[in-house]
């Protein structure tokens, strides 16, 4: 079949590359992969869940798929990290020992790079790596599969706590040609343990790239993980992502992630609930101005009795940028006493600007409660005055109205580190575009 | 020079005129009352005075201590000093009233060539000030008015004035939505705020609140005009005989609320 993307390059790119990619094991679970890209192509408009986002500008592209490790070309990235948080640092695709710090550990945690767990560490991945994330109908997913290269493996034994939050900063600074980065976490969580981890993603002002990352995550018996994604890519950036969860009994899964990069960007979370009284929140939105595009696409899958899930989502929009949020639950035949609730809002500063809102349930069982609930608007021009009427320019009066907005998916994380790094995000969103 | 003139106001409203040729002088210090039945232009002298958007002026001109009121954003007149307690506080979910607060004082502050207050500073000067409204801290934490009850709004409004120390403060139906302990409080602070450099328009409808708040000055506005002017036995003239002595039509009846 005749194809204008780019399929035919990535495939023969994956043939180059196929030799130097890391865990010989992993060689017939990446066949595997790469043939289901081949098959399926990318996904277009016409798939259902890809209704509002087209992926053309990636597919038009040209992507190289990998950067050999330069020395650091000097860019700072200390703005980034997390104080206090344990550190592994992706540049241009590959771990970097310079950039990363990790203390001592609990016995038994597993904290490395996924590079150097797929080479020393076999036994701990098998099962669990791209065993959570299906390839089937998830083309994104197995290109990232077969290009694993890099990432996060975090294994935590049972009742282990990490009292440090882990940060996983992936950052990009190849301005030479466009990179195709593919980074993976692996998040396996033994019964009763629990962690904090931060994903982080930025590049040089002038890098245009293409990052397909996946997270994996798997909770045991009333594990407890916190998820913070903070998407700061560059503006010639294009970003997809899908996390997959999976919840046993008891199991808290619990992630922000908020979006003020890329040109383009996808963010697709996906928990399956296989054990009851598992819960999920997931919040988090995009802040987006000029001709940004993102997307944030959930899927709650309530499978089993007594589990709830909480989606809290806040797009704030100016010029012609677009938001997407298509809002999944299911409740399956067995999910008695599922209690689900999703809102999601956005802020219009722009008449050029565009949400598209789509709650998305599917209920298979009667004993149910879901709530669900979408808006579109502009600023409160009543609260605009009033703040005005106090001395408050109105420039000044607009960023207050639009921190509290977006305050509502910020409250969600404890005041401190976790709170002030994505809050980081929007400050410097809102001060890119004073006098703009 | 005086203080507030404001001149053959006319102001209209998705193009019906609201205001009629409207003429006011105030003087440094003076307490003038605005009374009025529902309609009659009260809330639209008060927004447009503020700088309230949708208010079209099209003959008239407000000049400010000698300066023309009117061309000035909101922000500027609350720096030069005039000051609205609305008639519905604005409730603004996600702002902390204290970092309302500190936002306002602070620009007015630098406008008025006044340095910042810091965190410490300015919670000193927030105590102070919210002593003389009764102000629980707890009201300082919460978002800006939200969950407040009527009460705590207007409560909130007179407490804002506290802090912004206006030279014009227009009070706009502060009593409405009052309980008699709520309308004690409130018109106690505002009783405390009256200085002879701080003048004010106290518009409402009911005679009770100037009972409270003694006016200088009261005028009777009917269908966008000043149809009486006087002394504060004006305003006891009109609790007595009603707004249809001034041959004016008050749908809203008496005193009900």
């Amino acid at each position: 079949m005749a194809k204008s993307d780019n399929t035919a390059e990535i495939l023969k790119s994956f043939e180059q590359a196929r030799e130097s990619l890391p865990g010989i094991w992993l060689a017939e679970t990446r066949t595997d992969a790469i043939s289901r890209f081949g098959e399926a192509g990318f996904p277009t408009p016409r798939d259902e869940s890809w209704k509002y986002t087209n992926l053309r500008p990636i597919t038009r592209s040209m992507f190289y798929p990998f950067a050999a490790v330069t020395p650091s070309n000097g860019a700072e990235w200390s703005h980034l990290f997390v104080s206090g948080a344990d550190r592994i640092v992706i540049r241009n695709g590959a771990y970097d020992a310079n950039l990363s710090s990790v203390g001592d550990l609990p016995n038994g945690v597993v904290l490395r790079p996924l590079s150097v767990a797929l080479e020393t560490g076999q036994v701990q991945l098998e099962g669990a790596l791209a065993r959570i994330a299906a390839v089937d109908d998830a083309p994104l997913v197995a290109l990232n599969t077969a290009f694993i290269r890099d990432g996060l493996a975090l294994i935590l034994p049972k009742g282990v706590k990490l009292d440090r939050p882990v940060q996983v900063l992936h950052v990009v600074e190849c301005s030479e040609v466009q990179l195709a980065l593919h980074p993976r976490s692996l998040i396996v969580a033994g019964d009763n343990s629990s962690a904090t981890v931060i994903e982080t993603f930025a590049g040089t002002d002038d890098a245009a790239y293409w990052t397909n990352a996946v997270t994996e995550t798997r909770l045991g018996k009333n594990a407890s993980i916190r998820l913070v994604k903070r998407q700061s890519e560059t503006i010639g950036a294009y970003h997809t992502a899908l996390c997959q969860v999976s919840l046993d009994r008891d199991a808290r899964f619990f992630s922000v992630a908020l979006a003020a990069g890329a040109a383009l960007s996808r963010n697709e979370t996906k928990v399956s609930f296989n054990g009851a009284g598992a819960d999920c929140t997931l919040a988090g939105g995009a802040l987006l101005r000029r001709r940004q595009h993102a997307d944030n696409t959930t899927e709650a899958d309530h499978r089993v009795a007594y589990t709830t899930s909480n989606q809290v989502f806040r797009n704030v929009l100016d010029d012609q940028s677009r938001s997407v949020f298509q809002g999944g639950v299911i409740v399956q035949q067995d999910a008695q006493k599922t209690d689900s609730s999703q809102s999601n809002r956005n802020l219009l500063l722009s008449p050029g600007a565009h949400a598209d809102a789509k709650p998305e349930l599917r209920i298979f069982a009667d004993d149910v409660k879901c709530a669900h609930g979408a808006t579109v608007g502009d600023l409160d021009r009543e609260a605009l005055f009033y703040l005005q009427s106090r001395g408050i320019p109105v420039g000044r009066a607009k960023a207050l109205l639009i921190e509290a907005f977006i305050g509502e998916v910020l409250e969600k994380l404890p005041e401190g580190v976790l709170r002030d790094h994505v809050g980081d995000a929007v400050s410097g969103w809102m001060d890119a575009g004073e006098g703009a | 020079m005086s203080f507030l003139s404001v001149k053959n106001l006319h102001v209209s409203v998705d193009g019906k005129e609201i205001l009629r040729g409207i003429d006011l002088e105030l003087g440094e210090g003076e307490v003038h009352a605005v009374m009025g039945p529902n309609g009659s232009g009260k809330s639209t002298l008060s927004y447009v005075l503020s700088g309230r958007e949708g208010y079209d002026v099209t003959d008239g001109e407000v000049l400010f201590r000698g300066e023309n009121l009117l061309e000035m954003e909101p922000h500027e007149r609350a720096a030069a000093g005039v000051y609205l307690a609305f008639q519905y506080p604005v409730e603004i979910p996600g702002v902390s009233n204290l970092t309302f607060l500190k936002t306002a004082v602070n620009a007015v502050r630098a406008r008025r060539g006044q340095e910042d207050l810091d965190a410490i500073n300015f919670l000193k000067y927030a105590r102070e000030k919210g002593e003389i409204l009764e102000m629980k801290d707890e009201l300082l934490k919460r978002p800006v008015n939200v969950g407040f009850s009527g009460g705590e709004k207007k409560r909130n409004e007179i407490f804002q004035m506290a802090m912004l120390e206006p030279s014009l403060a227009i009070l706009d139906e502060t009593d409405s939505g009052l309980d008699i302990d709520a309308l004690r409080i409130v018109s106690e602070g505002v009783n405390k705020l009256r200085t002879p450099d701080r003048s004010m328009i106290v518009i409402t409808h009911y005679q009770r609140l100037l009972d409270h708040i003694v006016p200088d000055f009261v005028h009777v506005l009917a269908k966008g005009k000043f149809v009486a002017n006087g002394g504060k036995e004006l305003a006891l003239e009109l609790e007595k005989e009603g707004y249809a002595k001034f041959g004016i039509e008050d749908e809203a009846g008496s005193e009900a609320a």
